[in-house]
């Protein structure tokens, strides 16, 4: 996937405004992965979080028009992604278990080695994380944003970015390693 | 009681967020709040494992899902039989390409899962070590699912015997420990402090362990036989530093260096 800069980026959403769908094919290329671990990481669902993944891309090449390039496009796409996340968690509040229809009840201990355990107990912990303080985490360490870019993608002050993502990782850091 | 103000700088320091001066003011305060030192440690382990959690795959069809979703085909008018054949046809086209995707990932890992079954089961025994053989370095094998991993090798020592080898995969270094005879002994893994961090156990047997992780190393309190996954973090997977000893009653009874790239 060839690096895009911003001005790369705004320029494909110009070619995009004027029907170019292959300039569209690259956002897509660009943005689909993180998209889906956003809203994965929001929803811990893997369905839910490609159907997420499919209605954020929707909505901006139908509201592209409403994209203001003087903003980062990222911020935009990224907000978009948290949204969409949030909503389709609250819809479907399935907090059950990570990869979902792959995942039996009881995995033997080389399927859990396989997997993952780090990753299981860490998505555990982030899904007992309030809704506010789960999308600070993910965009910081997942997406790995700054808190101004976190504050422009949730449209929240840069203290209340620091505020919330430090409550967030006290929390973590007790459910991973107090217990 | 850890000071607000200084619990604060541990998280900026974190995200690289403190000047030089502030940096030493933390550090001081560090070396002479034990408590408080060893909130910042646990606070780096939490945010390490975060930033180890590896990322999603998105389903392999994934872009020609969201581009289907974008730009749907229109359907001919004029003939609404074929128009709702069409359809439903498409309907069950796309619920196939969902399932596909899930069907192909399950698969994969199921795949991965038996690959992983066979490799542990079916693994020749090698040499027993001699008891005055106690240090050395246990060479790669490539070409398994592991990226790399060591030879399995048999040891039968004063206080217990068993089976070790390390590979990597996915960028992490697992070493698999198999205590076969009844013992009461620890496992102490060493690391650099800052290359290499412990990330899991895992007890094939559920067995009952205790866990001492500090920054230079973990050790595992064991007792009976179990077989242990232990996972490990390091900057360079290829080349890490970790000497795994095993340890009754104060005295070293074995001691490996887990990986040597060679």
């Amino acid at each position: 996937m060839p690096v895009i800069s911003n001005d790369d980026e705004n320029n494909l959403v110009r070619k995009v405004l004027e029907g170019d769908r292959d300039s569209f094919d690259l956002l897509v290329k660009k943005y689909e992965r993180k998209i889906f671990n956003i809203a994965y990481r929001i929803t811990n669902n893997g369905e839910d979080a490609m159907d997420v993944t499919q209605t954020v891309f929707t909505k901006v090449y139908h509201n592209l028009d409403a994209y203001d390039p003087s903003h980062k496009f990222f911020s935009w796409i990224y907000r978009i992604a948290v949204n969409e996340s949030l909503n389709a968690a609250k819809a479907s509040r399935k907090t059950s278990e990570l990869h979902d229809g792959i995942s039996s009840d009881r995995p033997n201990p080389e399927e859990q080695y396989i997997q993952g355990e780090t990753d299981k107990l860490v998505q555990r912990c982030i899904m007992m994380l309030s809704e506010d303080y789960r999308a600070v985490v993910i965009l910081k360490h997942f997406v790995h944003l700054s808190y101004r870019e976190i504050g422009a993608v949730l449209d929240i002050p840069v203290k209340t970015v620091k505020s919330r993502l430090y409550t967030a990782r006290q929390r973590l850091k007790e459910l991973l390693t107090d217990g | 009681m850890i000071d607000e103000k200084y619990r604060e700088l541990m998280h900026r320091e974190i995200d690289g967020d403190l000047s030089s001066e502030e940096a030493h003011k933390l550090e001081e305060y560090l070396s002479s709040e034990p408590e408080a030192a060893r909130y910042y440690r646990d606070l780096l382990r939490t945010v390490g494992m975060l930033e180890m959690a590896s990322e999603i795959e998105p389903p392999p069809d994934s872009s020609d899902r969201i581009l289907a979703a974008v730009f749907p085909r229109r359907e001919k008018t004029g003939d609404e039989t074929r128009a709702a054949g069409t359809s439903l046809l498409g309907s069950l086209g796309t619920l196939f390409r969902k399932r596909h995707a899930y069907a192909f990932s399950a698969g994969l890992l199921i795949g991965i899962v038996l690959m992983a079954v066979i490799l542990l089961e079916f693994a020749p025994d090698q040499d027993f070590l001699r008891n005055d053989d106690l240090r050395g370095t246990l060479g790669i094998e490539k070409g398994t699912q592991f990226d790399a991993v060591t030879e399995f090798h048999n040891f039968t020592i004063a206080g217990a015997s068993g089976s070790v080898r390390s590979g990597t995969m996915h960028g992490r270094i697992v070493t698999e420990l198999k205590i076969s005879s009844p013992s009461t002994i620890s496992i102490v893994f060493e690391y650099d402090d800052g290359e290499c961090a412990m990330i899991g156990v895992v007890s094939r047997d559920r067995a009952n362990y205790r866990l001492d992780v500090t920054d230079t190393g973990t050790e595992l309190s064991h007792a009976g036989e179990a077989t242990y996954f232990v996972t490990f973090s390091c900057d360079r997977p290829d080349l890490p530093s970790i000497t795994m000893k095993i340890i009754d009653g104060g005295n070293v009874l074995l001691t490996r260096d887990l990986i040597e790239d060679r």
